[in-house]
């Protein structure tokens, strides 16, 4: 963000609007902590008192930069925001998905993990489109979360319930990559030369030999 | 000797400008620049004199 977003013109523009004030969370882990940050860059914008307007999440180009940070700075598209206007259109399962998500970025987990869930439950059949990407959501929020056996679950049931979904290779080869994370060699390494034999023209090919020859050395 | 004095007059009316121009720049690019104040007490002193949000840049040099 450093060299590119913070360092272009249109982009400091904002500055007159916020205090700037940079936090290395490898180094100042309890400050980090204090605000569940679990991926860099984060940034997150806060009231003088130290409240949490919200935050984006990743690495921000300046063109991109400047409108999510003027939407926040007027309470657009913010956590705020999406729970007002879920209480406006509670069925709305595109705005409970919103809310997830923001709650995910919070590191707020159990709160996110409610509101995947409630769309899942209101449409099992996928017929609003949005309970893949729920789905797939909360296996990646167990892994996150390192609960490792609940994560392949969630993979699993993912390929069981939405084969049709274009996320549907991405499950496939996220349970051998948990399984790899969790430490279970042998199971990791069927389910990659599983995934071999299901997808033989997958982009992935390459990386997943490599994950092979790494296992199988034990390097993982 | 008029046409000593003209080059000379010529030359310091180039230097001013040049000068004048990198000043210029100089001034425009610090007007513009992020100003970082990485204590959090010290921002939010600011913050609230200024009532203003603070920007939390996480980072992660790993």
């Amino acid at each position: 963000m450093d060299s590119v977003t913070f360092e272009n013109r249109i982009a400091a523009s904002v500055s007159k609007s916020l205090i700037f004030s940079k936090h290395n969370g490898k180094v100042d882990t309890s400050f980090a902590r204090r605000y569940g940050i679990a991926a860099y860059p984060t940034m997150v914008v806060v009231k003088p008192n130290g409240d949490e307007v919200d935050r984006l999440v990743g690495f921000y180009r300046p063109e991109e930069f400047v409108p999510a940070i003027l939407d926040l700075l007027q309470d657009r598209n913010t956590l705020n925001d999406y729970l007002s206007r879920l209480m406006q259109y509670p069925g709305s399962l595109s705005l409970r998905l919103e809310v997830a998500e923001k709650y995910r970025n919070r590191s707020s987990l159990d709160e996110a993990r409610e509101h995947y869930e409630y769309v899942l439950e209101t449409d099992p059949d996928n017929g609003e489109g949005f309970s893949d990407d729920a789905l797939m959501a909360v296996g990646k929020l167990e892994l996150k979360a390192r609960n490792y056996d609940l994560a392949v679950e969630q993979f699993e049931r993912f390929k069981k319930t939405f084969p049709d979904s274009e996320m549907y290779e991405d499950a496939a080869i996220y349970v051998p990559y948990t399984l790899m994370r969790a430490e279970k060699v042998a199971e990791a390494i069927e389910q990659f030369e599983q995934f071999k034999k299901d997808f033989p023209d997958s982009e992935e090919l390459e990386w997943v030999d490599k994950q092979i020859q790494k296992l199988k050395e034990g390097n993982n | 000797m008029l046409k000593s004095v003209f080059t000379v007059v010529c030359l310091c009316l180039i230097l001013v400008s040049v000068t004048s121009a990198q000043s210029r720049e100089k001034t425009d690019t610090e007007s513009w620049r992020i100003e970082w104040v990485n204590d959090f007490d010290s921002a939010q002193t600011l913050a609230y004199a200024e009532n203003k949000h603070i920007l939390l840049d996480f980072y992660s040099d790993t």
